[in-house]
């Protein structure tokens, strides 16, 4: 009878073992691609996170600005083994360790799974995964691997990608994770060979399993090159909610003008308030995509000196503008934002000049600093040839002579009365 | 005529407006995190510099106090969805002329606490 009991006990402990590691390791999507093992093209390698599950915050999809790399991970809140794993990892990635090395940090944590990489560090993914491992070689051959728990690599220098899938619990897909999984991965494969840049897989991923595989909420992902995240795009706007669904529209766009508006308002906009275009219904794959690459052609802008709204974004396309006629000539960029500032379009800054804008040609980088105005001005000060404390005078003089004047008016009679009463 | 000489004017009794806060030196915790914290202890639009006091929607602090609140405040940064703080040492230096504070922040990684 006491055996029993014991054995009872014990089963008992196993069960709520396995319950935990289940339900810390259930969810989530998990993918890294590289494209271009050489880290020179601006889009050869992206990371990206998804799950069915709550709280896919940005802790899902860490990047590194500075040293090009990614921790993702599963979104199971904020529980101590998942954080203790994800700043271990980070620690030894900061250190130099080789992606291997550092998703190896998962395992000493358990029910947990870490999956990191960088464009010339390879990717790997530790603890407990359910991962294929896709390797594209120059002849074009697709190797795909199916891997399970301990660890995967995919060796620095070499075309590929490691995608984790597993269904949540709750899922109406669930069960479909085996198959899409093995779907999405000969997809990636077949994406690397034909030349397509990471980002743009990335977008193809993030479609086929929010779509098949049901587990669709943001999440998010990073362009490793560039250093370009989604942020808080699509992540949960509060703890214990889900993100936005990665297969639903997000906005809708003019295909002429290039105005937009975002969803769920759109809804009632069919055509382009502006010139009357029929609008394009932008999914949220499409967005993350356009988001996260980084075209050739493009500068980074930066604005400094005013924080107001619609400056930032403004100001971007004014530069880009002007570059593209007149090259990097800081004179000529001074006086396209001064010529806006004029017509309204820059609303609450002052006057930039030519050593206001500073160019680094060889990144493509403009900064313009400005100066806000005071006292929620919307416009510069006039510049006239008058100080304006002469104005000011002049102002008060003229309001004492209307006053006098007001006065003469009022009292007419009076005046008159007591002016004929003294000339008697 | 008073009218112009407002608009001529390019000084006003409001002091000098905190136009923009430069954040440098972080990795990982990404820039609008630092920033909403930056923000939420005074240092946003519409605050302005008035002497050696910070003027916010909210209250009235000596700069002093508000640059400690801002560096305090930058420590607290956290990745997004966690309770890690990374930022081990944060300076912040505010230009009394054009009213833009720059935050200097260094993270280690080697030094979190998981609780």
């Amino acid at each position: 009878m006491k055996m029993s009991g014991n054995v009872l006990i014990k089963v008992m402990f196993l069960l709520i073992i396995l319950i935990l590691v289940v339900n810390t390791s259930a969810a989530t999507m998990n993918v890294v691609i590289i494209t271009d093992p050489t880290g020179k093209d601006p889009n050869g390698a992206a990371a990206g996170s998804m799950s069915f599950a709550k709280n896919m915050l940005q802790s899902t999809f860490i990047m590194s600005k500075d040293k090009h790399f990614a921790v993702l991970s599963g979104g199971e809140g904020n529980q101590t083994p998942r954080l203790g794993a994800i700043v271990k990892t980070l620690n030894l990635l900061e250190n130099g360790a080789t992606a291997a090395d550092a998703a190896s940090a998962a395992n000493s944590f358990p029910g947990i799974r870490i999956m990191t990489g960088g464009p010339t560090i390879g990717a790997a993914v530790g603890g407990s995964f359910d991962v294929y491992v896709v390797t594209v070689d120059n002849s074009g051959t697709i190797t795909v691997t199916p891997a399970s728990g301990g660890l995967a690599v995919l060796p620095p220098g070499q075309k590929g990608a490691i995608i984790h899938l597993r269904n949540t619990q709750g899922n109406p897909k669930y069960g479909t994770a085996e198959r899409v999984r093995q779907e999405t991965a000969v997809m990636i494969g077949k994406m690397i060979r034909d030349g397509y840049p990471a980002t743009d897989i990335m977008g193809e991923v993030f479609k086929e399993v929010s779509n098949d595989a049901g587990e669709k909420y943001g999440g998010g992902a990073v362009n490793l090159a560039s250093s370009i995240t989604t942020g808080e795009m699509f992540t949960p706007p509060d703890i214990n909610e889900t993100g936005f669904p990665m297969n639903e529209p997000y906005s809708k766009v003019c295909p002429t003008c290039g105005w937009s508006v975002g969803y769920s308002g759109s809804e009632n906009f069919q055509t382009c308030p502006l010139d009357g275009t029929e609008l394009k219904t932008i999914y949220a794959y499409d967005a993350l995509v356009k988001s996260i690459t980084s075209t050739g052609e493009g500068i980074s802008v930066s604005v400094y000196g005013t924080d107001a709204a619609g400056i930032s974004e403004t100001t971007r396309e004014i530069v880009q503008y002007s570059v593209k006629r007149n090259g990097f000539n800081a004179a000529k960029i001074a006086q396209d934002i001064n010529s806006n500032i004029n017509n309204g379009l820059l609303v609450g800054v002052n006057y930039v000049e030519a050593k206001d804008i500073n160019i680094r040609e060889n990144s493509r980088a403009v900064g313009v600093y400005y100066k806000a105005l005071p006292d929620k001005r919307t416009s510069p000060p006039w510049d006239l040839p008058l100080s304006s404390s002469i104005l000011n005078i002049v102002g008060n003089m003229q309001t004492a002579l209307g006053l006098i004047l007001v006065v003469l008016v009022l009292f007419r009679s009076t005046l008159l009365t007591s002016f004929t009463k003294k000339r008697r | 005529m008073t009218y112009m000489a407002y608009a001529s004017t390019t000084e006003t009794d409001q002091g000098i407006p905190i136009s923009g806060v430069i954040i440098k030196g972080n990795d990982i915790v990404p820039t609008d995190s630092i920033r909403n914290n930056i923000a939420s202890v005074g240092f946003r639009t519409g605050s302005y510099i008035q002497g050696d006091t910070l003027i916010t929607s909210k209250r009235k602090v000596p700069i002093s106090e508000a640059l400690e609140n801002a560096r305090q405040a930058a420590l607290l940064s956290t990745i997004p969805g966690t309770n890690v703080t990374p930022i081990k040492v944060a300076d912040v230096k505010l230009d009394k002329e054009t009213g833009i504070l720059t935050v200097t922040v260094i993270e280690d990684f080697s030094m979190v606490k998981v609780k």
